[in-house]
């Protein structure tokens, strides 16, 4: 049975848009202590940024704000005054966790003075940090930048029928090769963030191959969307381990895959 | 002039850190603006004097500029003084310049951690270790400082710590400062097993070491402990330190192994501590981080900032490099640094190539890579696309083909793209005719676009595969076709003509043949075809400049086959006979050598485009795989009847060989010309 965060909703959250007032109004006191660890100053504020947004996305989703129903994905990007929807105390009364065992699941996100939380996926590039939960909705998200590789990457991880796939679409629909290569990896790293393939690791991508039969046409509107908010695109792909559902979004210059658990 | 930059008060930090950036070449992400700049980031005096050089010329900053020295810390720091500078001076490009303000450059300390350690983790930074390196004397004879005790002989321990100390400044070029005695040599300053092998070869030099000693392996850790094990030995020589031996460290057991051979050894390219390295090396050469930044046990994601794409590259080199399998029994967490990927990573390399792949799990389903690493058994079981189309069996491949407005090169492209290639056409002096033939193939229903441009002129040989790379991202096949070159008789041949042709057939064809390469490797492979002319080997009246170049063509031909096989590249080249069309009938008495031409043949007619196209068509498929670096001769048998020698040219020499034969009766086996 659905709940109410079953709603579809990407929170997108661009670090920019982070100032040091938010941070540390919008984030409790251990979270600023955890992002302080980080030594890498873009990863950290990614990782800011990606705290944010999923507590933006479930105060949305306690909120029933800008429901766009069941099933249908989409994602948002957050602005100062989206992100000014909830108060601070809202923010900070909303904590992250982080399963930090071994091989540990997702994070999950929830009330901090409760002990119901939801499954939370979060995913972040080039200064940009993506959040989605719910029980029933997405299971998993990546979030990669488009750009140019080292040869050996395209030999090594990628198959002939991937190759030419990306080259019939390329061709085809004058898409981006980088950007198609790109969104080949992400969907294998989306992969790699749901239960069914916890088994393996980022070596393993070579074994992962995507095939997607059709529907790429499709990929023009992401592909040429003007930025990365919108409605997700559907593609029916598969791997060794059977078929999955990909949903796709992005712009010229970042590609967001999500696989939802009931694919 | 100046061309100062104004200062913008908002983005400094962000303007100080590109130019920190430029001049150390650190990627901006390492580059942590509170991070010290020589503890953390391994940033000394001399760099950070070129980067205050451009900042003073990028800002037209004064020399008199006031930057006390805990200003200079940290890029943060450094952004700080100068707003407060130019939130105090209104315009900041009027002061002149005095003189350098050296105090801003170094703290004349000048220690550097020489590992480049992001903070955050708790990295020390090679000063003030506490001596956790095993040398606690019992026998008193050196204190935990590294102090000798009083009553020390001639030759003193703290003179030869010195003297070690020395050397190990003069190979790795660390200021002497910074090599604390009780460093940990790997962890504190950064010095590898292979540098380490270095000081140990100067070492013996210097004090003519014996190549084998007993040196307890924990004591090679720090400068002091190789300084006192190498003592014993050293003392061991009166004439050049006639002080008596002091005592050393109880021996090292007999089973240990032998000292200095582990880091310096000409050991096999997979040694544990070589592999390590190699995959540090590696991630540097992948991210243009600096190695020393690259430390093993930082997290990729959180310390440095790599993500899993670039980590993907890195696996990528990996795998190539050491032809590592597809399918591997490694864990995700470790995957997290580069130390755990390199120990996870090991027992592959160190295995036999295919041993490593029956203990992990079943999960590659015969799947493989399609380069023959991997599974090995897979590929062939997946349709491709391509064979899901029948009557297109091109179809998503992208094929370049040179000097393809007009003649043969045009049949090709129509051909190819008929076959369901994406076509790029290239056409340099015949423009038009190469927007008509992009025309033409999508009339047809095929797909092509024009990449204008001379292949004998490298900035549009750049241009052209700049487009390419930009339209498509990657290169199947390339046919080479463009050809420039003067037909005549020697006599009436310049340099000039030489220079043109092989400028055009030769240079032209190596550099697009390079681009190409650098392009199908992001395929996995591709197929390169050149042209050249059975003339090369014989005469045909006219052709002297074009058989040269032609003879060059057919050797570059079978020298890229061998040097791209590796890439899964095959190059072959088709060697056809005249060909009927516009260029045949240009040539100097066509009708009488067309004539001649056809009688030679045995099927009484020339090529026609179509012909070599066809064969084209079949080299580029999959079916022709095993043809690498293979000159084919398509000319109806004319070479074969005329042994290389044009007809009237035949004549003329059958009739000298005849006459030879018959006048001196000797059997000279000439050539068979009839």
């Amino acid at each position: 049975m659905a709940t109410k965060h079953d709603l579809s909703l990407v929170a997108a959250l661009d670090s920019a848009e982070i100032t040091a007032e938010i941070q540390t109004s919008y984030l409790r006191e251990t979270e600023v202590q955890e992002a302080a660890t980080i030594a890498n100053q873009r990863r950290r504020e990614e990782w800011v940024a990606g705290r944010i947004a999923a507590k933006y996305a479930f105060l949305d989703g306690e909120g029933f704000h800008e429901s766009a129903g069941l099933g249908e994905l989409y994602v948002r990007k957050l602005n100062i005054a989206d992100l000014a929807s909830f108060s601070s105390d809202a923010y900070r009364s909303v904590s992250v966790i982080r399963d930090r065992a071994p091989g540990g699941g997702p994070a999950r996100v929830g009330w901090s003075s409760g002990s119901d939380t939801v499954q939370v996926a979060i995913s972040h590039s080039a200064g940009y940090s993506c959040a989605s939960l719910g029980t029933a909705g997405v299971c998993s998200l990546d979030l990669e930048t488009p750009v140019q590789r080292v040869p050996e990457f395209y030999l090594q991880t990628f198959t002939h029928r991937e190759r030419d796939w990306v080259g019939a679409c390329a061709g085809a629909h004058g898409l981006n090769p980088e950007w198609l290569y790109t969104l080949l990896w992400s969907a294998r790293e989306c992969l790699l963030k749901t239960p069914r393939f916890t088994d393996l690791s980022l070596w393993h991508m070579p074994a992962l191959e995507i095939d997607i039969p059709d529907g790429a046409e499709r990929l023009v509107r992401i592909h040429d969307s003007k930025d990365l908010s919108g409605s997700f695109e559907f593609l029916q792909a598969s791997t060794f381990r059977g078929a999955f559902r990909l949903a796709v979004a992005g712009s010229p210059n970042l590609i967001l895959t999500a696989i939802t658990e009931n694919d | 002039m100046s061309t100062a930059n104004p200062i913008r008060i908002g983005n400094l930090t962000d303007e100080v850190r590109d130019v920190f950036s430029a001049v150390t070449r650190y990627p901006v992400d390492i580059l942590e603006p509170h991070a010290s700049l020589e503890e953390d980031l391994g940033i000394d005096s001399v760099k950070l004097g070129e980067v205050f050089a451009v900042l003073r010329e990028k800002f037209h900053l004064p020399d008199t500029l006031n930057m006390p020295r805990e200003s200079l810390r940290s890029i943060e720091s450094i952004a700080t003084s100068l707003r407060e500078y130019v939130q105090q001076n209104s315009f900041a490009t009027s002061l002149p310049a005095a003189h350098v303000n050296g105090n801003g450059f170094a703290n004349g300390n000048g220690h550097v951690n020489g590992n480049g350690h992001l903070n955050g983790n708790g990295h020390s930074n090679g000063n003030g270790h506490t001596n956790g390196n095993g040398l606690a004397y019992g026998n008193g004879h050196m204190n935990g400082n590294g102090h000798v005790p009083h009553g020390a002989p001639v030759f003193s321990r703290e003179d030869f710590l010195n003297q070690v100390r020395d050397v190990f400044c003069t190979v790795t070029r660390y200021p002497v400062d910074i090599l604390e005695p009780h460093a940990s040599l790997e962890e504190d300053l950064g010095i590898d097993s292979v540098k380490l092998g270095e000081v140990f070869a100067v070492l013996r030099e210097k004090y003519g070491l014996p190549a084998v000693m007993d040196l307890p392996r924990e004591q090679l850790k720090t400068i002091a402990g190789i300084a006192e094990s190498l003592s014993h030995y050293v003392a061991e020589k009166p004439t050049e330190f006639p002080a008596p031996p002091f005592p050393v460290a109880a021996p090292a057991p007999a089973s240990q192994p032998v000292a200095a051979a582990a880091p310096v050894s000409q050991s096999p390219v997979h040694r544990f501590e070589d592999f390590d390295e190699q995959v540090r090396a590696i991630f540097a050469e992948v991210t243009r981080y600096p190695i020393d930044i690259l430390e093993p046990t930082a997290s990729l994601e959180e310390d440095l900032g790599i993500d899993s794409v670039k980590l993907g590259e890195v696996f990528a080199v990996l795998r190539e490099r050491y032809n590592l399998p597809e399918v591997l029994d490694a864990p995700r967490e470790s995957m997290k640094t580069i130390g755990t990927i390199a120990e996870a990573l090991r027992r592959y390399v160190d295995l036999p190539q295919s041993g490593g792949l029956h203990d992990v799990p079943a999960v590659s389903n015969g799947h493989s890579n399609g380069n023959g690493h991997g599974t090995g058994s897979g590929f062939e079981q997946r349709p491709p696309v391509v064979e899901a189309l029948e009557n297109r069996p091109f179809e998503g491949k992208i094929a370049l083909v040179t000097g393809s407005g007009r003649a043969l090169g045009k049949d090709v492209a129509v051909y190819l793209a008929s076959l369901g290639a994406t076509v790029i056409v290239n056409s340099f002096h015949s423009r038009e005719q190469g927007d008509k033939t992009v025309k033409e193939i999508i009339a047809a229903g095929g797909k092509a676009i024009h990449a204008w441009g001379s292949v004998a002129n490298p900035q549009h040989v750049e241009t052209i595969f700049e487009q390419i790379e930009q339209t498509y991202g990657g290169l199947d096949f390339f046919v080479s076709n463009a050809s420039n070159g003067m037909l005549g008789k020697l006599e009436d041949l310049t340099p000039e003509h030489f220079e043109k042709a092989y400028r055009t057939n030769v240079i032209g064809l190596h550099q697009c043949a390079l681009r190409a390469v650098n392009l199908m490797k992001r395929r996995g492979g591709g197929k390169i075809i050149t042209l050249s002319s059975p003339a090369c080997h014989g005469y045909v009246d006219y052709f002297g400049c074009m058989a040269t170049v032609k003879a060059a063509v057919e050797s570059l031909t079978k020298t890229m086959a061998i040097e791209f096989a590796r890439y899964n590249i095959q190059v072959n080249c088709i060697s056809p006979g005249p060909i009927y069309g516009e260029l045949l009938n240009k040539w100097p008495e066509s009708k009488r050598l067309i004539a001649e031409w056809e009688q030679a043949t045995v099927c009484d007619r020339l090529c026609v485009d179509r012909d070599v196209s066809s064969f084209i068509g079949y080299l580029l498929s999959d079916a022709a795989k095993l043809f690498t670096g293979s000159v084919l001769v398509m000319d109806g048998g004319i070479s074969v009847r005329w042994g290389g020698v044009s007809g009237a040219a035949a004549e003329n020499v059958n009739a000298t060989a005849r006459s030879a034969n018959s006048q001196q009766n000797v059997g000279v086996a000439l050539p068979a010309y009839h």
